[in-house]
């Protein structure tokens, strides 16, 4: 019955509630349309849209993890606009994926995912799977069991299409045995280096020579533009030092929230009731009202109100529990009930209160909630508060200041300077592609090179690299792109003509011993005669360390020498140096002889290599029999 | 539309109506229960075999790598139980791999071909023949392999043509080899693990890439 009174008025709040959910969701609506609304989506596979939530959500999770997996930091290779790339990318695969294998009447059954469910040992408790375990940590992701579950549905399908794929890769001996026989691979070979600067001692550089290459090549010499700034800055954090709380100021504040600092409410009555019917006549209210009397009057002479609410009350609910109702707030109850049970105090039985359901004899049993907080146990969190608007006001305050002197006087950042009392900085020198200091941001830089800053040499606007961190900036030097003078770089001028010049001659000369070697004569000798030393012949691994790289990798990409012949590839290093290489023979690994370590390493190389090509072609030709609109870019 | 005397000639009428057509329209209506219900039925079916053929299909993957008899004993079932369902081309793509692990060469070439011929999605009957080619390579058979991958390879073309060069080479025609792996190597421009493969086996060859 009083769970009758209850719900009635718990509808009626409900009511309000929902009105006051409503208003929200009303201007939400209104607001989208007047927004232009458009769509909301970020990319839309088939029929799916990935929409911008959905988005964040798995973007916030995976750079998370991404961070983690960096020590707990972006590394600064990755920017976020490529995170946001890939991620979005990410869920557009599975989203086609999941599509293609539904359209292939794939299923995951509640069985199925029931038992993957509990195999996942998060959920464990006691090492079996617990279900309030499971929920309480789905609720701790801010995730019902239902969203985890239709999410989980989903990988499923995905992870299982792929398996399909990338799961069933083998690799056959053939295939190992030819891979081997090609990593284990050892080639005999002997070198001869003729290094470059063996000849620079000879050479003559005229300054006729150095003179002519400079002008030929001015554009090696050239200056970037470059610009040296003069700015004024505004940091938010020097705003909130010295701020003065005035300590009558925080108890203003807090008299004037203290409705919001108290707990609410809540009292615990037990009732008798009389019950009345609908539209009753009025003798049915009299002799209603006498038996309520009566029961009132056997209280006051001293019976027990819980057994008597056992005996007489028509709440059928309650008298069970001796009349008791429990703990309820404000606006639970009726509100004639409501108004006697919170005027009462603890243990008193009240007189009787007419309510639509009859006649109720209430007793107060208990009150708790009710209390305020103490002003001292607030009164940190208030001057936070208050320092908090102060500097942000002063921060503001200060900001459009900045802004007007620098505006009003466009020549000059000296009044601006001693009106806030901020010192005029001076910027290293600055080019379009950035520099030290606030040169490294890219909106500093695009305002410096910008034609106001630069031609008409009025101070910029206001540039808020951050929310916090503002400055004003003006030229201070400016040098536009320029050829450096021979005098500067004549020694560079030198060092490359010398370069030039000595490959030349070391490379004639290696042309040389190689047509000697060509003509027959033993490799050894024919690099004596001109005073150099031929290396004796090695047998070398492909994964060699100690020989130089370039060495390594022209003898193993030499086509094999004919039999008890031999095969010869002169090279030129980045310094000029001559590498004339002598294949002798190509000994091929030896399957039988490789190690269990090394075929296991040459295995996974060729499940990794067909993994990479089956993985991108079956995704790029899914995605081709998919309709896919991606819609903004996941940057904005 | 006839013109009655009596309710008599009406009645008399509908009966004549019903002893001409009755039976048909009894049979009628039974089909049409029988055609919905089997339908019906028929949905339901496929529905819960395709449950049931899933929960299979994920329970010789998870069993696979500790229990590779009994994933194969799964996997035959899956092949034998639900051949209507795709997942008995995916049990026989696993069955494939377990088979040349275990050195069953004709086994697996049994099951990549079934997939290799079957219709549904394009890219697994691709990725079959390829699998399949290099099981014929393994047993030598160069020629077999060679037919098999004369098919449009689609998005893996590069691994058809690396295989093609392997074939080759195989066959002892190294220039032919050479030009397989060019092709090759021209499309794995976004698969560099296997990139770096064919380079070698060009550079092997004395090509220039």
């Amino acid at each position: 019955m009083l769970n009758y009174i209850r719900s009635r008025a718990q509808g009626w709040v409900a009511w309000v509630i929902v009105g006051i959910i409503t208003v929200p969701f009303a201007l939400w609506g209104i607001h989208n349309y007047v927004g232009g609304g458009g769509p909301t989506y970020l990319a839309k596979v088939g029929d799916a849209e990935i929409g911008q939530a959905r988005f964040e959500e798995t973007y916030q999770q995976q750079r998370q993890q991404f961070m983690q997996m960096f020590g707990g930091e972006l590394p600064e290779m990755f920017s976020e606009q490529m995170l946001r790339a890939q991620v979005l990318e990410q869920m557009i695969e599975q989203e086609v994926l999941v599509q293609q294998a539904i359209e292939q009447k794939m299923r995951i059954s509640n069985r199925q995912l029931a038992q993957v469910i509990r195999g996942v040992e998060v959920f464990h408790d006691n090492g079996a799977f617990s279900q309030e375990r499971y929920v309480d940590i789905l609720r701790r992701q801010a995730m019902t069991p239902a969203g985890f579950e239709q999410r989980l549905y989903r990988d499923l399908l995905a992870e299982q299409m792929e398996s399909a794929f990338l799961g069933s890769a083998f690799t056959t001996t053939a295939q190992l045995d030819q891979m081997l026989r090609l990593d284990l691979q050892q080639r005999e070979l002997s070198w001869l280096q003729i290094p470059a600067n063996d000849f620079i001692a000879q050479l003559d550089i005229s300054d006729a020579e150095i003179e002519q290459w400079y002008q030929a090549n001015q554009e090696r010499f050239q200056t970037p533009e470059q610009v040296r700034l003069d700015y004024l800055e505004l940091r938010a954090e020097d705003f909130f030092r010295d701020i003065d709380v005035d300590e009558e100021e925080l108890r203003i504040r807090y008299e004037s929230r203290i409705d919001t600092y108290r707990s609410p409410e809540e009292r615990r009555a037990s009732h008798i009731l009389v019950q009345i019917e609908d539209s009753p006549s009025d003798a049915q209210v009299r002799s209603a009202r006498q038996r309520a009397e009566q029961i009132l009057a056997r209280i006051r002479d001293g019976e027990d109100f819980a057994t008597l609410a056992v005996e007489e009350s028509d709440d059928t609910g309650s008298a069970a529990q001796g009349g008791d109702l429990g703990f309820f707030g404000r606006g639970v109850m009726v509100a004639s009930f409501e108004d006697v049970a919170f005027a009462m105090e603890e243990g008193q039985v009240s007189e009787l209160v007419r309510s639509p359901f009859g006649f109720h004899i209430i007793r107060l049993e208990e009150v708790r909630g009710g209390e305020v907080k103490p002003f001292a146990e607030l009164r940190d969190d208030l001057e936070r508060e208050l320092r908090q608007e102060i500097g942000n006001r002063r921060f503001l305050d200060a900001f459009e200041e900045l802004a007007s002197y620098t505006y009003e006087q466009p020549d000059t950042l000296s009044t601006a300077a001693e009106e806030l009392g901020l010192p005029i900085q001076t910027s290293d020198v600055i080019t379009r592609q950035g520099g030290p200091g606030i040169g490294s941001h890219g909106m500093v830089v695009q305002a410096a090179f910008s034609d106001d800053v630069l031609q008409r040499e009025v101070n910029s606007d206001p540039i808020e690299i951050t929310r916090d961190h503002v400055v004003v900036l003006r030229v201070n030097e400016h040098q536009p792109a320029a050829v450096r003078p021979l005098d500067e770089v004549r020694d560079d001028v030198i060092a490359v003509l010398q370069r030039e010049r000595s490959t030349e001659l070391a490379r004639e000369l290696a042309g040389r011993v190689k047509a000697a070697v060509d003509d027959g004569q033993v490799a050894m000798q024919a690099a004596e005669a001109f005073g150099y030393r031929w290396s004796v012949p090695s047998l070398i691994e492909r994964d060699n360390r100690e020989l130089n790289p370039m060495v390594l990798d022209t003898a193993f990409n030499m086509p094999r020498p004919a039999q008890g012949g031999h095969a010869m590839r002169l090279v030129e290093g980045n310094n000029g140096d001559q590498f004339l290489i002598k294949l002798h023979q190509v000994v091929d690994g030896d399957p039988a002889q490789a190690s269990e370590q090394q075929r296991q390493r040459v295995e996974e190389m060729l499940l990794r290599a067909e993994a990479n090509v089956v993985a991108n072609g079956m995704l790029a030709s899914m995605r081709e029999r998919t309709d896919i609109t991606i819609r903004r870019q996941a940057r904005d | 539309m006839e013109v009655y005397n009596s309710e008599q000639d009406q009645v008399e009428a509908l009966k004549a109506w019903w002893d001409k057509w009755g039976k048909l329209v009894i049979v009628g209506i039974i089909a049409l229960l029988v055609g919905v219900f089997g339908w019906r039925n028929w949905v339901d079916r496929q529905v819960s075999m395709a449950d049931a053929a899933s929960l299979a299909y994920y329970q010789m993957v998870e069993i696979a790598p500790h229990d590779s008899d009994t994933a194969m004993e799964i996997g035959r079932q899956i092949v034998g139980e639900f051949s209507s369902t795709i997942y008995a081309r995916m049990a026989a793509m696993q069955l494939a791999r377990l088979a040349v692990e275990q050195g069953q060469l004709e086994t697996a070439e049994a099951h990549l071909r079934s997939v290799a011929e079957q219709r549904g999605l394009p890219e697994l009957q691709t990725v079959a023949r390829l699998r399949l080619a290099k099981v014929l390579m393994a047993q030598a058979r160069y020629a077999e392999a060679l037919t098999v991958l004369e098919h449009d390879g689609g998005s893996i073309q590069a691994a058809y043509d690396e295989l093609r060069g392997d074939l080759l080479l195989a066959q002892g025609d190294s220039s032919a080899a050479v030009e397989a792996y060019r092709s090759a190597l021209s499309a794995m421009l976004e698969a560099p693990a296997a990139a770096s493969l064919v380079e070698m086996k060009l550079a092997d060859l004395g090509a220039d890439l």
